[in-house]
């Protein structure tokens, strides 16, 4: 009986199985079979080349393809200088720093949903999409942050912030901008400081400062805390660190120094936070109250340094871009939690942003 | 056409020191790349017996081609690629043999043109009018002419010579396509022991061509914008020669720029739309000579001052203003040249120059001194003698020189030399010439002291080259030349990127230079046809490391293969048919020799008619011309598009009288 049953359990399992994996094939770009998950690496390229591109990563049936965007949108190239990535609702939002333009594509398919269109001369940096009709940009040459409706791609408001504005993060009904002044190279008003705007009225409501260029402000869930990541200076090239803060009164709470840090990504379950610094990547374990910075992945023989970091939401594994000498192809090593070193993937030139979906 | 190779070009220049055909002892006036007994004020140009190639651009050449500036003219020579940023408005540098732009020494007149600021020349800058004969001589040099002779040496002639009781006066005026017009004049006197001549060049361009540009999935037909071109050049030079052995002169030359400087363009955006560049530069030179059939010494002696002005309203940078910066040079050099013939075989000369040049300038690296300034001191030996009966019947020469220089700002002490030689086959006009040298370039201030690229640790680069070739003259209206060389550089300097926006420069690279050269200039068909055409092969790789990805890989805008021919044919006697074709390979925008950065091969086509005649004492011309016939959509640099289809018509003037 229960052999019987055994086997009635197998065949009527199998056909959903089967199923199961088709849903999960290989894309092929432009055929319009879908992958349900993957990875989008943004592959800076060389600035002012014109030869950003997006490597496409699908981890469970381990393909890799390269200049994804023109290969799911024959004739498109996705543009300048890929600056930053966020993937929201199905979607995929890219920042195309040279050409000004936010790039969205449907991420199942990576079919074009068109774009953005920034001023001339903005110079956009990094973007957060707030809800299904809001979302930010920031303008590092024109020092302000631009609101736009992410479903109709439509803009709707300018805000006036600081110098060289880059992180962006909403909490609630409040957007914080990261004012970096390009670490020094390009002073203005409210240099260093982190804007806090009420989205009501557009109007600042605050200013604080954590450090000196602070480029990536982002909210970790499972701590309830705010984080910053300032980078070096010019031209002393020192000053790293990663503070946290708390979101209701923004006072420093904790600080780590890292030299050298480029790039800061969060694991929410585990409460950890991984930093690029000089000597390799560097772990801090936010729910430690003694936490302090350990090396997690030392710089591999022949690598001058890495160059960002990501972490997969789902598993906590790790992407550290390593952009190798900026014209040549890169490389992006993925780490498990525990520090196993998982694949190494070949990426376009300089990769940055990863965006999971 | 009229291009001329080393021996015709020698058959005509050593007819007399001064101008003046068929005086002076010419058979045994025994010549060096650096100095001349008979007249000392052009280095270049008696170099027959040199061992280093020499290409000469006549001044009828350079009318014939109608060339708007010294970048048109030069690319007609072997060995020269001219990389453009756009049309009429964008920088010209040229690249000889695989060279940097910064690796060429440009004189003008024989004394140092270029800065020590950029290192290069935007040959832009330099009007077709003012320019009697440019001389290309390729092949590492420093040793006869200097720091930054790696690449070779490019020798802006504007001196002319009339014989005494002449008067020319001339006038030009065209217009043309993307509302180019210009008008030019030029007054050439020559009283007894005086000579004096003053050209004036004014050229403005709107500069709005189109070209096609693919972005976000379609092509469209778009305007270059903000890449107009003002520039006005004013010359002016008075030569005394007191007595035939004394010859001295001053000349005065400045120009006003301005255009627009825009930036590449990418999909979605053209980088610094706006960007403008203001620049104001003045060149004087004193010089005087003193010479018998033993011996001879020049003395010469420039002042330059030059002031840019570049703003970018788009571009946010140091103070958080826009970009809007000023720099001021001063430049100054002294040089002195002695020459003795030692006897019927050989002579010696010696020499030594100084350079001052002082910058103030903004936006400097923060490590940069707030005012750079650099002197730099050289001191030469050179030597030229005739062996004699090493190979009875043929004569040849061997060219020996060694140099020293001196750098305030880097811990160096260059040591340059030279060897060559070469041989006059018995009973032809076949000339073989085979020499070896060692150079140095010291790097410029940019590459020093510019922000966030700067490095003030930089080597001079070195380099040893070496060239044999051979130069044919099958009848007296045709020339023939090819080279075969090879060069060496090390500590090459090069832009090496620290992040994915920002570069900086490097003593990085190795580099591998090598290739061939083939020039034929001349009339054919009873002097009813013209023909010049230049084919350079050169394959420049990096061969620095052999475990890097880049090694043996092509240098960045080297192209291998290069022909530029220009021909014409005279119908009636006056009216010539002209016809110029060249072409380009492929060449990579990045290092790596990696396909997507490969740049396609183009090829370009130009025509024009030309009507000359006389009415009384005047000689009046038309041409008309087309250039890029078939509207070819081509980059020189990448993302920087060239001008299309372009049509231009010239309307010139020249009265030509004596006493």
């Amino acid at each position: 009986m229960l052999r019987s049953h055994f086997l009635l359990i197998i065949l009527f399992c199998l056909p959903l199985i089967w199923l199961s994996a088709c849903k999960d094939t290989t894309v092929n770009p432009g055929t319009g079979t879908t992958a349900t998950s993957g990875v989008y690496i943004v592959n800076e390229g060389t600035y002012k080349q014109d030869n950003s591109t997006l490597t496409f990563f699908n981890p469970k049936t381990d393909s890799v393809y390269q200049d994804y965007f023109a290969l799911a949108n024959p004739g498109l190239r996705i543009g300048d200088t890929g600056n930053d990535i966020a993937v929201y609702n199905g979607k995929a939002y890219v920042v195309m720093n040279g050409s000004q333009t936010v790039e969205v594509f449907t991420c199942t398919t990576g079919k074009s949903l068109g774009r953005v269109v920034l001023p001339a001369g903005s110079s956009p940096r990094q973007v957060f999409v707030r809800n299904d009709t809001s979302a930010f940009v920031s303008n590092s040459n024109t020092n302000t942050v631009t609101e736009f409706n992410p479903s109709t791609l439509t803009i709707k408001r300018t805000i006036n912030v600081g110098a060289a504005p880059e992180g962006v993060l909403v909490v609630g009904n409040t957007l914080l901008v990261a004012n970096s002044t390009f670490g020094g190279y390009q002073p203005g008003p409210k240099c260093d400081s982190i804007s806090v705007i009420d989205l009501s009225t557009g109007n600042h409501i605050a200013l604080f400062y954590a450090g000196r260029n602070p480029v990536f402000v982002r909210y970790v869930k499972s701590t309830g805390r705010i984080y910053v990541l300032n980078l070096p200076i010019y031209p002393d090239s020192v000053g790293s660190a990663l503070t946290e803060l708390n979101p209701s009164t923004l006072a420093i709470e904790r600080q780590w120094a890292v030299t050298g840090a480029l790039d800061v990504a969060f694991d929410e379950s585990a409460k950890t936070a991984y930093v690029v610094g000089s000597r390799g990547l560097f772990r801090i374990d936010l729910g430690s109250a003694s936490a302090n910075p350990a090396l997690f992945v030392p710089l591999p023989a022949g690598t001058q340094g890495f160059y960002s970091v990501a972490v997969r939401p789902d598993n906590g594994d790790v992407y550290i871009g390593d952009a190798r000498n900026f014209i040549l192809p890169g490389q992006m090593f993925v780490y498990s939690r525990l520090g196993t070193k998982l694949k190494t993937l070949t990426t376009g030139i300089s990769p940055g942003s990863v965006g999971f979906y | 056409m009229i291009f001329c190779f080393a021996p015709t070009c020698l058959c005509t220049a050593q007819t007399n020191p001064h101008g003046e055909p068929g005086k002076g002892d010419t058979t045994r006036i025994y010549t060096t790349p650096q100095v001349v007994v008979q007249a000392a004020h052009n280095p270049v140009s008696r170099a027959a017996e040199s061992p280093q190639p020499l290409t000469v651009i006549t001044r009828q050449a350079i009318m014939t081609l109608n060339a708007y500036d010294a970048g048109d003219a030069l690319a007609y020579a072997p060995g020269v690629f001219v990389r453009q940023y756009g049309g009429l408005g964008g920088l010209r540098t040229v690249s000889l043999r695989g060279s940097s732009a910064q690796q060429s020494v440009v004189l003008i007149d024989g004394v140092r043109y270029q800065s020590t600021t950029e290192g290069a020349v935007d040959f832009s800058n330099i009007p077709a009018v003012s320019i009697e004969r440019a001389e290309v001589l390729r092949g590492g040099n420093a040793a006869g002419f200097g720091a930054n002779a790696l690449g070779g040496v490019i020798n802006i002639v504007t001196r002319r010579n009339l014989p005494s009781g002449s008067v020319s006066v001339s006038a030009a005026g065209s217009g043309g396509s993307f509302g180019t017009e210009e008008l030019s004049g030029g007054l050439l006197l020559a009283s007894g022991k005086t000579q004096a001549d003053i050209s004036v060049r004014y050229l403005n361009t709107d500069g709005d061509y189109p070209f096609d540009f693919n972005e976000f999935g379609h092509t469209s037909r778009i305007t270059r914008t903000n890449a107009d071109f003002n520039n006005l050049f004013a010359r002016a030079a008075l030569w005394i020669k007191p007595e035939s052995s004394l010859d001295a002169g001053a000349a005065f030359q400045g120009f006003h720029s301005v255009r627009g400087a825009p930036g590449p363009a990418v999909q979605g955006n053209h980088e610094s739309a706006r960007a403008r560049l203001d620049e104001l530069d003045l060149f004087g030179t004193g010089s005087a000579s003193v010479s018998s059939d033993q011996w001879s010494a020049r003395v010469n002696a420039t002042g330059r001052r030059n002031i840019t002005h570049y703003t970018d309203p788009d571009l946010r940078l140091g103070n958080g203003q826009s970009v809007d910066n000023f720099y001021n040079r001063h430049e100054g050099s002294l040089d002195l040249r002695l020459q003795k013939v030692l006897d019927d075989n050989a002579t010696l000369g010696i020499s030594g120059d100084c350079y001052y040049t002082v910058l103030h300038g903004d936006n400097l690296d923060a490590g940069a001194p707030a005012i750079p300034k650099r002197l730099q001191a050289g001191l030469a030996l050179n030597t030229q003698w005739n062996p004699g009966d090493i190979l009875p019947g043929w004569e040849t020469f061997v060219t020996a020189a060694l140099r020293a220089d001196y750098f305030s700002d880097i811990q160096a002490v260059p040591i340059s030399p030279s060897l060559g030689f070469t041989v006059l086959i018995p009973s032809t006009t076949v000339r073989l010439r085979a020499r070896a040298a060692g150079s140095y370039r010291a790097p410029s201030f940019v590459e020093k002291y510019y922000f966030n690229y700067g490095n003030a640790g930089l080597r001079p680069e070195r380099s040893w080259c070496a060239d044999a070739g051979a130069t044919w003259q099958p009848d007296s209206a045709l020339g023939i030349e090819c080279s075969f060389f090879l060069t060496e550089t090390r500590d090459h300097i090069t832009a090496v990127p620290r992040s994915a926006v920002s570069w900086s420069a490097q003593n990085t690279a190795r580099v591998n230079s090598h290739g061939f050269e083939l020039g034929i200039s001349g009339r054919v068909w009873s002097g009813l046809a013209d023909i010049t055409a230049c084919y350079t092969f050169t394959r420049t790789v990096d061969i620095s490391d052999p475990s890097s990805p880049w090694y043996s890989t092509s240098l960045p805008y080297s192209p291998e293969h290069l022909l530029n021919t220009a021909a014409g044919v005279r119908l009636w006697p006056s009216v010539r048919i002209g016809l110029t074709c060249s072409f380009t390979s492929g060449r990579y925008a990045l290092p790596g020799a990696r396909t997507p950065d490969l740049l396609p091969p183009y090829a370009l086509t130009g025509a024009n008619v030309d009507f000359r005649t006389h009415l009384a004492w005047l000689e009046l011309g038309i041409r008309a011309q087309a250039d890029n016939i078939f509207n070819t959509d081509y980059q020189v640099i990448k993302n920087y598009p060239m001008p299309g289809r372009s049509f231009r018509v010239t309307v010139s003037t020249t009265y030509t009288g004596s006493k």
